[in-house]
This record gives C-alpha cells, structure tokens and sequence, in this order.
C-alpha cells in the first residue's frame, strides 16, 4: 500500500511544471559553463598553466570528468539547495494553500502515512535530481571535450588528480553522496512546510537556515566549531575528490544527517499531528 | 490518561532521543577507526620485523603503506617528515628498504620530480630553499627522526646540479630516506599550488 501511495505522489510531483525547473536551470547553467570554457581562451590557458606547473599533462586532465566536476562544485553549493527546498517547502504548505490538504485527511490514511509518503516522494527527487546534474554535465562536457584523467582542485584541500577509471568511480560515488545532502535540505524545507505557513516561506526558512550555517562554518575566526555546522556534513560529497578517501570522516557525517534527518521529520510531523486542519 | 498532544510531543521527544544516541554512537565509532600517527607508531612498534618470513615482510610493508595512506593530509605530513619507519631499516636488506621508502612516499611523486625538472634553474633552487625552510621549521615543532641525517648545503648542491628526478632514480636506499621528507616538503608545495601562488615570496 505504501509503494502504492508512493507512486501516486510521484506522478502528482512529477506532473508539476515547476519540478522540471530545476533540471532546466542545471542543464542551461552548464551548458553555458561548458562553451564558456571551451571557447574562451583564458579559463583553458589558466588550468593549462595551473596543470603543468603541478607536473600533469594538461592535454590528459583538460577532460570530460574535469570539467563536469569543476561545474559540479557552484551548482551543488547555490543552485542544488534551492530547487530542493522549493520543493520541500511544497509539499504540505501547497496542499494546504490549496485547500486539498482537508480531502486528502477525509480518506482512511493517517497523519504520519501522509508525510512519510510525501517525505520518501521527495527523498526520490532529490536523489533524482543529484544524479541529473552529474548525467547533464558529464553529457554536456562531454560535448566539447574528450574523455581522460580526473583533475579537481577542491577549494581548501590540495589538488586531486585520478585515471580515467578512478575518476570516473570518484565522480559517481560524489554524485551518490550529493543526494544525501539534496535529502537533507529537503527535508529541512519539508519540516518547514509541516508548519502553518506558505510554501514560499518554508523555502525560503530552509535556504536562509542552510545559508546562515555556511556563513558561520566560513568565518575563518570560527574554524574550532566547523564540524558542528550542519554544511560541514552537507559537504561529505566533496570528500569523495580527495586521495585517500576519508571513510570515518563520510561515516561520520552520515550518523549525523541522519540524524539531522529523523530530527526534521519527527518535528514536522510532531507539528502536523498538533495542527488543527478541520476547522 | 496523557493528552493526546503532549503524547505526540512525548512519542516525538522519545524517537529523537533514540535517533541521536545512534547517530553519536556512529559518529564516535567512525572517529575511533580514524587513522593517526600515534596509531602507525604503535604498529611500527608492534611488529618484530626481523622475526618475520619475507613473504611477511612485504605484506607488513605493505600494510605500513595502506596505514600510511589512510591518515589525513596534515597526520600524513607529519608522518612521512617524521618516518618513524626507519626503525625497521637496519633489519631489512637494501631491496627490502627501497621497496619501503617507495612505498611511504606519496603516490605521484613520479609527476613532481618531473615536473620539478621543468621549472626554471631560479625556481628550482628557490623552491627547494623554501622546501628546507619549512622542513625544519616543521621538524623543529614535531618529535623528529634521530636516525634520519638532515639535508645538508652539499647535498642541496648536488640536487640541483643532477637533477631531482636523476638523482631520486639512481639514489641508494639511505640517500632516498634522507631526500624523502624534502620530497614531501616539495611535494606539498606543488600539491596545494603555494609554489604556484606564491612566486614572488621566495
């Protein structure tokens, strides 16, 4: 019964137009990074210098995986949160605002079945939505540029350089690891929209919460409490560009949006089940 | 009888109470199997190496390195200035240490020799004047090597007249050993662009 509700949610999420905006945006931003890159001559010549000054050839690491994974890194910091917690925020406030929320409680189905449907619908999005942008850029990338080596410089850590093979598993797991924080920040917006509020305020709650936590985390004067913002664990997808990998860090981080995750839930049902919706 | 609101905040109260003491017991557990210099001390320590068969050497060899490659960047630093692995040295053969010293070097190493080789006579030297710098700075903060000899001004010389690449490929064992926290110190440099960043300050 539960797959079967599950179902229906997805179709009503996915027969939505504004649920496409964010595969939209990904694909344009992308596109417009990738011919940036390919035909302008001084971002080329810049990581050409950059790569032999290293010792790497930069006719290997100049490559498909390059440029989709230093297109990956704005997008999953700015463009990601947003369209998640847009549609986070949606996914009770609008059911509510539209006065659906009522005749949907008039059927034989429990407060809580209501929001784990919608929650598992959204978690479904978000690791949809985390594995497009990894398939549009590695498409679009590789549009314009061949397949080779794996070169990252990852902002605050020291380059990273991987073989075709290594970096392509690199770039997958990244991708897998994205998606839990897509489902974390969707969450967030989801627990806000359990509240009595619009849609466009749960949104917007949740990216103001995500962005005063990264504001803090980059404070250089606040470098002692980084591992207790919630962004330090968001970016655990970071952590697959590094040599080695760092399991304890990404296991840690992972007991923790877990339990960042159950927290969201349980308080956004806790307040659903306490709202008066009848009257 | 409990109201049924305080209920609900109770039940709600109870599961996060039950999540969070998961999610810290994963957290803390994931931290105890974190790798640190203390830990690759304590093995070093831990293996009798001359009482070992060959095949056994190498496999403890190897499990140093994968040890080794397991610490974060800046334990990993610290661990390869420090190579508290040549306390197995004067047990193992010249091959057997070789395979050691190339083994707890970082995996690229081969790129920044070459690519060391390509920079400028005036970069080279001032990169590697930058590199001794830091390397004592550093060694003079941490529990340093006894048995390793420092870089001195002669060899510093000889580098630059062979060629870092050159002289890494026809080193002997000992040689290589001495060179290695200089590499890393190189290496580190290169690795996070300081060298590249920072050309005007050496």
């Amino acid at each position: 019964m539960f797959l079967f509700q599950l179902r229906n949610e997805l179709w009503k999420l996915f027969g939505k137009k504004r649920t496409y905006i964010g595969f939209l945006i990904f694909v344009l931003g992308q596109t417009l990074i990738v011919m940036l890159f390919r035909f302008a001559a001084g971002p080329g010549r810049q990581m050409t210098r950059l790569l032999e000054l290293n010792g790497f050839s930069a006719q290997e690491y100049i490559s498909t995986l390059t440029v989709a994974t230093f297109m990956l890194f704005p997008i999953a910091y700015l463009l990601l949160p947003l369209f998640v917690s847009l549609v986070g925020g949606d996914f009770v406030a609008k059911e509510a605002e539209d006065g659906t929320l009522r005749m949907i409680l008039a059927r034989p189905v429990t407060r809580l079945r209501l929001l784990g449907v919608k929650w598992a619908a959204g978690a479904v999005f978000a690791l949809f939505l985390s594995l497009a942008l990894g398939v549009t850029g590695l498409t679009l990338a590789a549009l314009g540029f061949h397949w080779g080596g794996l070169f990252v410089a990852n902002p605050g850590e020291p380059f990273s350089v991987f073989g075709p093979t290594a970096g392509w598993h690199h770039y997958v797991a990244a991708h897998l690891m994205l998606s839990f924080k897509a489902v974390t920040i969707m969450s967030l917006a989801f627990m806000f929209s359990c509240f009595n509020v619009k849609p466009a305020t749960a949104t917007i709650l949740a990216l103001s919460f995500v962005f005063v936590n990264s504001i803090l985390q980059n404070i250089p004067y606040f470098s002692d409490f980084t591992p207790w913002f919630l962004t330090y664990h968001l970016d655990l997808w970071r952590q697959m560009f590094t040599q080695p990998v760092p399991w304890w860090k990404i296991f840690q981080s992972l007991s923790l949006l877990a339990g960042f995750n159950l927290t969201f839930f349980v308080t956004g049902a806790t307040a659903f089940f306490l709202r008066d919706i009848k009257t | 009888m409990i109201p049924i609101h305080r209920k609900a905040i109770l039940t709600g109260a109870i599961i996060l109470a039950a999540g969070w003491t998961l999610a810290i017991g994963g957290y803390t557990l994931a931290g105890n199997s974190r790798m640190s210099v203390e830990k690759l001390r304590r093995y070093i320590v831990s293996v009798d190496i001359a009482a070992l068969s060959a095949d056994n050497r190498r496999a403890a060899v190897d499990q140093l390195a994968e040890k080794l490659n397991t610490l974060t960047p800046d334990e990993r630093h610290r661990a390869r200035i420090e190579c508290p692995w040549t306390r197995w040295f004067p047990t193992l053969n010249a091959p057997a240490r070789e395979k050691l010293i190339e083994a707890t070097l970082p995996d690229d190493i081969e790129n920044m020799l070459t690519a060391f080789d390509y920079l400028p006579d005036d970069l080279q030297r001032r990169a590697l004047d930058e590199s001794l710098r830091r390397l004592r700075a550093d060694q003079s903060l941490i529990q340093t090597n006894r048995e390793l000899a420092p870089v001195s001004d002669d060899l510093k010389k000889e580098l630059l007249q062979t060629g870092l690449n050159d002289y890494f490929t026809t080193a002997t064992a000992q040689e290589k050993a001495t060179i290695a926290p200089l590499l890393e110190e190189l290496h580190q440099m290169m690795e996070t662009g300081a060298m590249f960043r920072g050309r005007e300050r050496f």
